[in-house]
Parts: C-alpha cells; structure tokens; sequence
C-alpha cells in the first residue's frame, strides 16, 4: 500500500485515536493517543491487508516541553510498506509512561528496557525494563534526554582544530533559520585571494628548492623539476579547478585528466591513453636523463612521471602486479630500455629491489635513499604517486572541500623527500646500540662462566 | 547410563551422593525408576573483554545439560554513541558510525550519509553512487571472511581462520589504498566521497575479485561436509521465519529461515537497483544454514562487484556543500542492508547542524534479543554453535 492509502485505512479503522499523520519523504508516521499504541499495533500486525510481521526498531525522542515520544517503526514483508506509530507518553516530562507492545512483537522488549533506560519512559505492563539494559546498575538520571548534559561537552569545548567557522556562516546556533549558504560573496574573495596568495608564495619557494637540490644533486635541467612539479600539481587537481592553473601547466593536466576517465571507463579511453603514452614518452626523454645523472633523487620526485606509464599498462590489460612482487614484472619488460627507462627507479616499491636480483647499478643506486618505511607503499596496488597521497595527508580539512592544487604542490616535497642525510644518524645510531647490547650480553655470558 | 542408575538404586537409603568438584558434592535424590531430579545451577559465562571477538555475557540456568533459560546480560560497551552524535555534525558523525560495528564500517556510514542526503534533497555524482557500491560490498566480504574464519574456530576448526585473515588482509591492503583505513575507512562524505580511487584500484579489485573467489570454496571445501561440523551444526539452534521477523532479526540468520527480506533488493539504495543482487536463502534456519548463507554471500558480494567493476562512469566524487551542513527539520529512517543484517537511522533534525536525534537501529541488538529464544531447551555444549551462528558484533550490540 501507498503511505497515502496506510493512512486513510488507519484513520477508518482508528478514528479519533488518530491524533495526526504526516508522510515526509515517502514515510509514514501515524500519531495516536498514548492509550490507543497497543490497539494501533495490534491492528497493524494482525489486519490482512496490513500485514506487519516484521518489528523493526523503536526509538525514544525528546520533545521538550511535550516531554517524551516513542516512535515504533514496522515493516511487512510480504506488502513491503512501512509504517510508524508515535505516541507522546502521557505525565510529561517528570513520569513518563505508555502502555507495553512487547506482548505483541517479541523484538519490542529489548527496545522498550532502552528506551526507558535512555529517557525514562515506563512501558506498563512491560514484563521487566530493570536491571537497565545497557548503563551500569547505579547510573543515576537518563542519558538521551536533552537536560542530561553531555559533561564532557560541557566542561571543555570542541577540541577539534577545524570547527567550520561559526561566526561568519552559523546564525547563533540555529534559531530556525534556514541553512546558510556559507561566507559571504565578499569574504569567499577576499579568502581565495588570500588562500592564492599564500599558496602561489610556497609553490614558489619550494620550486626554488627543489632547483637548488636537483642542482646539488648533479647539476640537471631544471626542466625536469619543472615538470615534475607541473605533473605533481595536475594528478590531484579536479577538472573544475583546472582553470586556475597557468598555462604553461595545461599540457600536464590534460595528460592526468585523461588518466582520471580511464581508471573510470576502461572501454572509453583508448584514446586518452595513447595521449598519456605520448606525453609520457616526451616527459620521459628528459626524465631519463636526469634519473641517469642523479639518480638519487628519483625516486622521491619523479614518480608522477611513472604513473601514465602504468595506467597504459592497466589500460592494455596487464594484470595489476601480484602483492609483494610489483618490481620484478616492471624490470622484466623494461629491461631492455627504451625512453622509458628513466622511469624505472619510481615505478618500482622502494624496499622491493632487494628482491629483485638482475638490478643494473644505476637503478640499484636509485633505490638506496629511497624512504624505509614503505609500510603504506607496499599494499597490493602499483606504488602510488604523489596525486594520489597527498589529499590523504589534508583529509582533516574540510569535508568535501577538493584541495588547491598549487596548494599541494609544496606538500609533496615536504612530507614525501627525504633527505638521506637526516636519516643517516639515526640509522648508525642504533647500530651503535646494538652493538653495546651485543657487547654486554657477551660479557654477561664470559662472567656466568667464569 | 542405566548401570550406573541401577548402582545408584542399589544403595541403601534411596538416595545417592556423586562426587562433585573438591569440597561439594551434589545431592542426587531418586524419586522413582530412573528418574532423576537434578538441582538447577545457575552458570555464568562471561564477562569477557567487550572488544574479543563473538563473546556476549550470557547467564544461564541449567537444568542438568539443558538450559532452561539464558540471559544476555549487555550494555559492558555501551559508549553512548546516540548521545555523542548530538553533539557532533555530520561530518564528524560519519567517523562515530563506523565505530559501533568495527567490521561493517563502509557500511555504517552509508546509513548515515543517504539519510541526510535525502533530506537535504542532494544528487549524489553516479561515480560516488557506484564506488559506493563496490566498497560496500567489498566490506561486506571483509565481514564475513571474519566470521566464516572465526565460526570455524569456535566449533575447534583452526584451519579456515588462518585462510580466512589472509584474504582480509590483502582486501584491507586494498580497501587502504582507496581510503588510508584498514576498519575505520571513512570514505563517505555527505554528496559523494572523500576523493576518487587511486589509480589502478579497479584492475586491482578485478585480480582480488579472482583470488577471493577461488578461495571462497576452499572454505566449503574445509568445512561443508565435514562430518564434525556438520554434527554439531545441522539442526541445531533452529529459528523459525515468525520469530525471526517478530524480533526484527535480519541478515544471515534470517535468511537462513528462508525469508530473503534484503533491502537492497526489496528498497534499492545508492546503485543496487540497477545490477542483479542475489540474496541467498536457507531452508532450515539452524547454525549450519546459517553459516553457509555467510559463505554464499561471500559469492554473492563479489558478482556485484564484478557488475559494478563494468559500470563504474567517469566523473566527479562528491558536489560542492556549504561548509556547514544542515539537514532541514523533520525526520527520516533509512535502512541498510549491512553484512550482519539491516542497518537503519532514525534522523530527526531541527534544521541545525548537529542532529537532534539519531537512533542507530543496529542489527545485532535485534539478532542478540531472540538468542535466548534459541539457547531455551537446547544443550549447553550446542550454545558456541548458535551463539558463534548468529553473527554478531559486541559493540554493535552496545553502540
């Protein structure tokens, strides 16, 4: 039955014990008398044409100064249609109490102690609501009604550090209005305009950076930092935000676009693909040669580059790389290396090469400084590239906000390079350790012997 | 039985004293020819740690090896979750649901976010809808690789556990990759998802839907026709369809009486309307239906995910929200099918941005109520077996 016609057939079975009905998104919830709940019940469960066979859930609500209502939610499972039953218990909010259902559905026992263990109501007739079903037995007063505080709450604000900005877009605690729509026209510009400010501020220090290191490193065109950056910055960027990238950056978008479709549409992309291959291969030539000559750092920056590769790799059908073992398969096909090869030291799983037995110098070298802890980068899946990682690391801003890319852009060289010179310390350090362990130990032995 | 009976007739006085534990012993009274009146003991089982898996306090009193009548004793996790969630909005509210059943946590915040959806009349982008979809399943999966590993264990099989976690582990490799969680993914956002997939997460899933397939029969193969589990199984703990319903069980144990009430099939949400969802059904409703209902939904989650692998659009993952979100006032229940049984939120919004109340209907609450309808008149040696049948999950019963 419709909610409409469930409505009008308790109305001419119940008449006055009717109080009110509504139908709000397809659901029906039928008010009636406190006195009338288990007649209305009855009439559900038992009615032909009703059918409810099936006790669902029910649920206590505070409703002021009206004190307390249940809502019993059933559900027939041979008509499929739902219904509720809500009845204000009568005494307010000092006594609550509504006559039991529990003799007529079994499941209505274990709701009804919950209910009156969270607000108190009594069901009469109910064959035990104590001991309270889920407090403890000497919890004093009732937990989900409204004058109940929450101490915790009460004692110590939010302790969160993103607590979406009240004043500028929350109405003094919602007095009814309508939801806001957010910061006004005049503060949302005056914020991004600040917000790109600071970004374009940090995208370019960390340009500056990378050049010094690459330079550092060995001395290469700075050409590769920059597409690095460029393709950094477009593998996490949506298409809507394209626009705000420099022109110089579309042509790295719109190879990273093209990805997106296909990890979608696999059917679709045969074209994109083939665009990601050739962007691939130009980004590869200069790639190549810079991973020759400074190896080193490949591993940390290079990885976009990679990333096409692979996909055309998916996209031709190749199985995704068994766990544990991605780099072997990607040295075998490279291994006689075209302009790709340059690619090689990102694409493998920093941690896997020990595996690998025919690493040829240069990749192995590649591979040395890359980070210790690949605990997150050796999941099944083909190493992820920093496109993918970075929105994990601002996942506590915001909710659905999608991050600025040249946002993310210094990210990337901050939480992900490495220096191997930081580490270095650390690691002779606890060597150093162990061996005084190792010392004492052997001491200890020679003087149980002696 | 009956020489030692007859022994115990042959001794002067009419009455036998047995030996019991050191200290006791038990009064045995004979009233006529091999009838024996035995004293009720009451037995306490439990409380365990409320985190370990499959363990509930349960007080019981037997009646020699019968039990006459079970008590679940439950509330030793309850954290206060409905009450918590008043206080947070809805952003924060998706971390909170996955808390109250660890192990069907995609799932859990589906609930949450189709309800407030559905208030605030949002569109979800068909990419979010469908990646939806293929998480819920594969979380479904993760579930019930638990339980078919754990079930086994309980009833002394040690082998399907060590199987079971190793699938889990490579499908929360998986699940890791997309959402950075392992149990906790909170991937939904309300309007879509947290972001898209990473690359290469749909041929990965496409391998992994291989892999668990085969293994799926490894697990019938150890334990369907095991002459041992199938003693200790088969017609025992027998529900029948109108008990089930009048408590509101769902998931396994209900469709082991045979009534496939599954609202992704009887109410589609998100996607499920537009693929095959097949709904395995028993015929017995014992702990051995219900068991093998867990290991055909295994088979069941991964043809889903194979349709929703071919469908899967391109496009956005979520629609731009106003950083606050507000559901409008009134109220709204909607129902999941989650892997332990129909999931369901009961919303009521007084238009601000924290709810006014949030019921979490949670499957095990509804499925751990009938137990001592089952455990009444059955041994107590058969009590792992209905109790490890009936799938549920401590803090989902506790919230």
């Amino acid at each position: 039955m419709t909610p409409e016609a469930l409505a009008n057939h308790l109305l001419e079975r119940l008449e006055k014990r009717v109080v009110d009905h509504v139908i709000a998104y397809g659901q029906l919830t039928v008010t009636v008398v406190p006195q009338a709940v288990p007649a209305a019940v009855q009439l559900c469960r038992d009615d032909p044409r009703l059918a409810f066979d099936f006790f669902d859930f029910m649920s206590g609500v505070d409703e002021r100064e009206d004190g307390f209502a249940v809502i019993t939610h059933l559900y027939s499972t041979r008509y499929r249609h739902h219904i509720q039953i809500r009845a204000v218990a009568t005494g307010g909010r000092a006594e609550p109490h509504l006559p039991t259902i529990s003799h007529l559905y079994a499941g209505a026992n274990w709701h009804e102690r919950e209910a009156y263990d969270m607000y108190g109501i009594v069901f009469d007739g109910h064959p035990g609501l104590l001991p309270r079903i889920l407090t403890v037995e000497n919890f004093e007063g009732f937990p989900l009604r409204k004058d109940f505080l929450l101490m915790t709450r009460e004692v110590k604000p939010w302790p969160g550090l993103k607590e979406p900005k009240e004043a500028v877009d929350d109405d003094g605690e919602g007095d009814g209005d309508a939801p806001s729509t957010g910061p006004s026209a005049e503060d949302k510009a005056r914020m991004a305009r600040e917000k790109a400010e600071r970004a374009k501020a940090k995208a370019a220090e960390a340009r500056k950076r990378r050049a010094q290191e690459q330079a550092a490193a060995g001395g290469d065109e700075p050409v590769a930092a920059d597409t690095d950056e460029g393709a950094a910055t477009a593998g996490v960027e949506d298409p809507e935000g394209a626009g705000e990238l420099g022109a110089e950056k579309r042509a790295q978008l719109a190879y990273s676009a093209g990805e997106d479709d296909r990890a979608g549409e696999p059917t679709g992309a045969a074209d994109a693909s083939g665009d990601a291959i050739a962007k691939d291969a130009a980004a590869g030539t200069v790639a190549g040669d810079t991973a020759a000559g400074a190896s080193g750092d490949a591993s940390g920056t290079d990885q976009p580059i990679t990333d096409p590769e692979r996909e055309a790799e998916m996209a031709g059908g190749a199985d995704a790389h068994p766990s544990g073992t991605p780099g072997v398969e990607a040295e075998g096909r490279h291994a006689g290396a075209d302009e790709q090869a340059g690619d090689k030291p990102a694409a493998q799983t920093p941690g896997m090469v020990s595996d690998t037995q025919d690493a040829e110098p240069a990749r192995a070298a590649g591979n040395v400084p890359a980070p210790a802890d690949d605990g997150g980068k050796s999941a099944p899946l083909p190493p992820s590239g920093p496109g993918e990682e970075e929105p994990r690391a601002l996942a506590g801003d915001g909710v659905n906000s999608v991050p600025l890319a040249d946002e993310l852009g210094p990210v990337v060289g901050d939480t992900y390079t490495e220096d191997p010179a930081q580490r270095r310390p650390l690691g002779t350090e606890a060597d150093d350790r162990l061996r005084d362990l190792e010392a004492q130990s052997e001491a200890d032995e020679e003087d149980d012997q002696s | 039985m009956t020489e030692t009976t007859d022994a115990m007739l042959s001794q002067p006085g009419g009455a036998n004293v047995l030996p019991g534990p050191p200290g006791e012993s038990m009064l045995v009274e004979v009233r006529g020819e091999g009838e024996l009146s035995t004293q009720d003991m009451t037995l306490n089982i439990g409380p365990q740690h409320p985190a370990t898996h499959g363990v509930l306090r349960i007080v019981i009193d037997l009646d020699g090896e019968r039990i006459a009548r079970a008590t679940p004793v439950i509330g030793y996790m309850h954290r206060g979750f409905e009450k918590l969630a008043e206080a947070r909005d809805y952003r924060q509210i998706i971390a909170l649901v996955n808390r109250h059943d660890w192990l069907s946590s995609f799932c859990n915040e589906m609930g949450v976010v189709l309800a407030v959806e559905r208030m605030m009349e949002l569109e979800v982008p068909e990419r979010a809808d469908w990646i939806r979809v293929l998480m819920c399943e594969w979380t479904r999966i993760l579930n019930h690789l638990m339980f078919v590993g754990s079930f086994g264990l309980e009833l002394g099989a040690i082998t399907p556990v060590f199987f079971a976690f190793r699938e889990r582990e490579d499908i929360q490799h998986l699940m890791e990759s997309a959402t950075g969680g392992r149990l906790h993914f909170t991937y939904n956002r309300v309007g879509g998802l947290k972001e898209d997939l990473p690359r290469g997460f749909l041929a990965a899933s496409e391998q992994m839907v291989r892999n668990v397939r085969m293994r799926a029969q490894e697990y019938r193969d150890l334990l369907q026709g095991n002459e041992i589990f199938i003693a200790r199984t088969r017609d025992v703990g027998v529900l029948d369809p109108q008990t089930a319903v009048s408590y509101g069980v769902t998931g396994p144990p209900l469709h082991a009486t045979g009534v496939g009430e599954d609202s992704r099939v009887t109410e589609p949400y998100s996607k499920y309307g537009s693929i095959n969802v097949p709904v395995p059904v028993g015929t017995n409703g014992d702990s051995y239906d219900r068991f093998m209902i867990l290991v055909d939904r295994i088979d069941a989650s991964l043809d889903i995910i194979e349709q929703v692998l071919g469908s899967i659009p391109s496009g956005p993952v979520n629609v731009k929200l106003p950083k606050v979100v507000k559901a409008p006032e009134g109220a709204i229940y909607v129902r999941t099918e989650n892997p332990l049984g129909q999931g369901g939120y009961y919303l009521v919004s007084d238009g601000r941005k924290n709810p006014w109340r949030l019921k979490m209907r949670t499957p095990s609450f509804n499925n751990i109520a009938m137990v001592p309808h089952l455990l009444e008149g059955a041994l107590l040696s058969d009590m792992i077996a209905v109790l490890g049948s009936v799938f549920f999950v401590v803090g989902d019963v506790d919230r």
